[in-house]
């Protein structure tokens, strides 16, 4: 069995009092790949990161660290290296000087140190500022001799404890791009940690979300966004639209459910979500549907995708985003987001559209 | 727009100056009232602080030549820098107060990080146990050694029965008496000290330098001795100072064996009716205190670990 | 290491216990029956308290130093509540300076300022009087009811007066409805605080004090020099019960940690 797996989780389960805080956590990292945890406060993705840097003991499980058991290692001696929300610089210590720490304490020689240590401001785009303190230092400054710090002692992992959620809009954007080229050219195996779906989408190379202690999905970006294996997964990355109905028919390639005053929708079947995937004539459901893959329709053009859903609705707001239209429309009674790339002249408030979207958009998961 | 006109402009000045007068009156209202609330306070601290501290510093530069003789010199300084006695209690002072300072350090350093390492009930339990007995008068705590200390004392008899030694030393009367007594009266105030700072530091830190590989003693002396650095400055500074100007505990724990500086000055003040010469002393106290606190923190403060205090 | 964790709550351990056993040896030493103080007590005997009460310089003692404690609490808590109310709620010019001045008492030694107050108050012939004891005791006790009232009023919103006095209530009417009750438990931790400093102290006592004016402190600390015996025991262990109620009445409304925090 070939070692191609820098981190393994073993069932890593922790409960604190009666919170189950990690439920039996089941992962692998693979080399040089930058994968990222995401979830909501309080589902267990720092814990999991903890986990692996060795601040969290766990209850039951076991932690690999590039083929070797390091579950009851303590953090100083698993050669990692670590970014955090608030930076974590050293205050009473100069750029050069927090640089120094990890590489003094390896016993690296002296010309060594300095050679490595240019090098890491280089990369971070921080060179020349050695002498500085942390307080005289920006957000940003700081966010990058932090990676630096983390990177110069050429650890085995790189984990980051959402590092950008402390920085304003505009910075987040740049470290964030900063970040992916970092990784794709040192090569380190990454774990990011963060809350911002948007964040996890750019930057990874997998996703793993988790809620509530537990991993929802694993998956690349792609996989994430356009097949989620759960409702979670779906309602926690970007917008969803959702309807409810009874399964009326179903195939091997389709399946039609009816809404409420008789329409019938078709989902492809292999669209399915959650863990119970038989489903039998009659069976209650939810169906989701992403906002950009519902059109609104223009008059004459007639899709020649077979079973292709085309309804009525009426327009009942208009929001300009600048870079789209955010349409709210009434549809079987329900008020549903579009996304839409322009609009017509004759679509205003009131208006009577025909809606329509590819049963491949569509997710269904039982109720 | 329209341009304003004459009468217009009249009514606005009239208007614009019955607002600054009612202004005015608002703001008499405010100064009677908050003078009512503050002159008490301030007239007493003055009349009864203030004045007197100025009138001993005045007649400290007094000297008395016999019953009569009465003028303004520095005699009285000149008087206790050039005699032995003084300058022996002074140094003893001076001597007692930084060993003071050293055992509380040492005593009172882990009680401080056992506090900010541990969880909030046990930290109010530590926190009010440590507290506490400042509030109980220095004689019931003296009293204690007393029984502790003294000669056929708990000590003396624990040492005797553990077959230390036969004859065990003095204690009480003694410079160790007095070291004990004042350390145990002022650990609280460093341990509090040092806390607080303890508790400003960012436990991620900490989490920082484990993952870079320090283990705990060596976290320890890079990260959280250097920022608690404030604290036990702080801590240090009223240790010293409140050992530098004790009276009761070197009286007691000390006697005539311990001659410190308060006692002698009360010895001038009291028995021997000195007034201008002890008033001289406190001032020589009070100062000598202030240079070696003020030295001190300088030293800290520009020293290696300046960025601490920013 | 384990071992370097083991050492310091070994140390920590060894410092509480450093801190507490006087008063911890106190008690039980007062119970002997012996006629000489003694840890560990020979014998049991409750004979040292009901000696006490025999003794009528160690009761008028104690009532002396009731007496002067609640009056100077009063006084301090009067004088301190109203000047910090004046301070925090108007714009007085140097107001940080004037801060330090009224709580410069504190960082003055004692010893300094009974010096001063005996040389200060002979001429006015206040020295060795009630009154000139009093006021020794206020100057020590009020800057802690001002620092106390003050941060109780950091952060209090002068909204709320304003809006009392907009529904019709006068000043003195808002400041007991609004204002008071707020920083109730500032003052009332600044009454016990007081009560307990006036209670214990020693050091500017022994300059204002005369043969007619003793108080328990000094009282323990004449006996401990002169007349060594297990009495001193008993009217300590009297000093511990009572400090210890107040003292935990304080950490119920306030939380002693606080204030000792807040007052240094």
């Amino acid at each position: 069995m070939q070692v191609a797996n820098d981190v393994e989780l073993k069932g890593v389960y922790k409960q604190i009092g009666r919170n189950v805080i990690l439920n039996g956590i089941n992962l692998q990292v693979k080399q040089g790949e930058l994968l990222t945890l995401l979830g909501p406060s309080g589902c267990g993705k720092t814990s999991t990161l903890n986990t692996i840097a060795g601040f969290l003991d766990i209850d039951k499980g076991e932690v690999f660290i590039k083929g070797k058991n390091v579950t009851n290692i303590p953090p100083y001696k698993r050669g990692l290296g670590m970014v955090f929300q608030t930076y974590s610089l050293f205050p009473h210590m100069t750029v050069y000087e927090n640089l120094d720490f990890g590489l003094s304490l390896r016993k690296v020689p002296k010309e060594e140190r300095r050679k490595r240590i240019e090098q890491a401001l280089e990369l971070v785009k921080m060179s020349g500022l050695e002498k500085r303190y942390p307080r005289e230092l920006s957000g940003g400054q700081r966010q990058r001799v932090a990676i630096a710090r983390a990177l110069v002692v050429q650890p085995m992992l790189l984990l980051l404890d959402e590092p950008l959620s402390n920085l304003d809009a505009k910075l987040r954007y740049e470290l964030r791009a900063e970040i992916k080229r970092l990784q794709k050219e040192v090569g380190v195996t990454t774990i990011f940690v963060t809350h911002d779906q948007e964040e996890a989408l750019s930057l990874s190379d997998r996703i793993v979300v988790m809620n509530k202690g537990t991993i929802e999905q694993v998956g690349t970006p792609t996989e994430i966004y356009e097949h989620p294996c759960t409702e979670f997964v779906f309602q926690f990355i970007g917008k969803s639209n959702q309807f409810e109905g009874k399964v009326k028919t179903i195939d091997s390639r389709m399946i039609c459910v009816e809404l409420e005053g008789n329409t019938q929708i078709f989902i492809e079947s292999k669209n399915m979500m959650g863990s119970n995937r038989s489903y039998s004539i009659g069976d209650r459901v939810k169906l989701y549907i992403r906002p950009e893959k519902l059109t609104i329709q223009e008059q004459e053009s007639e899709p020649e995708i077979f079973y292709y859903n085309k309804y009525n609705a009426s327009i009942v707001q208009m929001n300009y985003l600048g870079s789209a239209w955010e349409i709210e429309l009434l549809l079987f009674r329900k008020r549903v987001q579009v996304l839409q790339p322009f609009v017509k002249s004759d679509w205003k408030i009131g208006a009577e559209v025909t809606v329509g979207w590819n049963p491949s958009d569509m997710m269904i998961v039982k109720k | 727009m329209e341009p304003v006109r004459y009468d217009d402009r009249q009514k606005i000045v009239r208007l614009s100056t019955e607002i600054v007068t009612a202004r005015r009156k608002r703001n008499w209202r405010k100064y009677i009232y908050c003078g009512l609330l503050l002159f008490p306070l301030v007239a007493f601290i003055f009349g009864f602080f203030v004045i007197p501290m100025l009138y001993i510093l005045y007649l400290s530069f007094i000297e008395t030549k016999g019953e009569t003789n009465a003028f303004y010199s520095i005699g009285n300084y000149v008087h206790f820098f050039t005699d032995s006695y003084y300058l022996h209690s002074l140094w003893l002072t001076i001597k007692i107060s930084l060993y003071t300072v050293v055992v509380s350090l040492l005593l009172g350093y882990p009680v401080a990080l056992t506090m900010a390492k541990c969880s909030p009930r046990v930290r109010g339990l530590l926190t009010l146990l440590v507290a506490s007995p400042l509030l109980i008068s220095i004689v019931v705590r003296n009293f204690g050694w007393y029984l502790l200390l003294l000669p056929n004392g708990t000590v003396h008899q624990l040492l005797i029965s553990l077959g230390i030694t036969t004859s065990p030393p003095k204690l009480l009367f003694s410079e160790i008496g007095v070291v004990i007594g004042l350390s145990n009266a002022y650990l609280p105030f460093m341990i509090l000290s040092v806390a607080t700072s303890l508790y400003n530091i960012d436990p991620s830190l900490e989490k920082a330098a484990a993952i870079l590989g320090a283990g705990p003693f060596r976290s320890f002396l890079s990260v959280t001795l250097p920022l608690s650095l404030p604290g036990i400055v702080s801590g240090v500074v009223l240790v010293f100072s409140m050992s530098m100007s004790a009276y009761v505990t070197p009286a007691l724990m000390g006697g005539a064996n311990v001659p410190m500086l308060p006692v002698v000055a009360y010895d001038q003040i009291i028995n021997l009716l000195r007034w201008t010469y002890g008033s001289a002393i406190s001032y020589v106290l009070l100062g000598i205190t202030l240079i070696m606190v003020t030295i001190f923190t300088r030293m800290m403060e520009k020293g290696r670990y300046r960025e601490v205090f920013r | 290491m384990s071992i370097l964790r083991r050492l310091r709550l070994l140390l920590a351990i060894i410092s509480l216990i450093y801190i507490l056993i006087p008063l911890v040896v106190t008690i039980p030493a007062s119970l002997t029956s012996a006629n000489y103080p003694s840890f560990p007590p020979k014998g049991f005997s409750l004979q040292w308290y009901t000696k006490l009460l025999e003794r009528p310089e160690f009761v008028e003692a104690f009532w002396n130093s009731v007496k002067f404690a609640f009056l100077a609490s009063l006084f301090s808590v009067l004088l301190g509540t109203l000047g910090a109310l004046a301070i925090a709620k108007y714009d007085i010019p140097g107001k940080s300076y004037l801060v330090s001045l009224l709580t410069a008492p504190l960082t003055v030694p004692q010893l300094v300022l009974g010096i001063a107050l005996l040389i200060y108050f002979t001429p006015m012939l206040l020295a060795g009087t009630p009154t000139g004891f009093l006021i020794a005791h206020i100057i020590i006790c009020v800057p802690y009811v001002v620092r106390f009232v003050l941060t109780g009023l950091s952060g209090f919103d002068y909204n709320l007066e304003r809006a009392a006095a907009i529904l019709g209530a006068s000043p003195v009417l808002v400041f007991w409805k609004v204002t008071f009750p707020l920083i109730r438990p500032a003052v009332l931790s600044g009454a016990l605080f007081s009560f307990l400093t006036s209670f214990d102290n020693v050091t500017v006592s022994l300059f204002m004090v005369s043969p007619e004016m003793r108080t328990l402190p000094l009282e323990i600390f004449s006996t401990m020099q002169d007349a060594y015996s297990p009495i001193v025991a008993s009217v300590s262990s009297v000093v511990i019960l009572i400090s210890v109620v107040l003292i935990l009445i304080l950490e119920k409304i306030h939380g002693v940690g606080k204030l000792l925090g807040s007052a240094h």
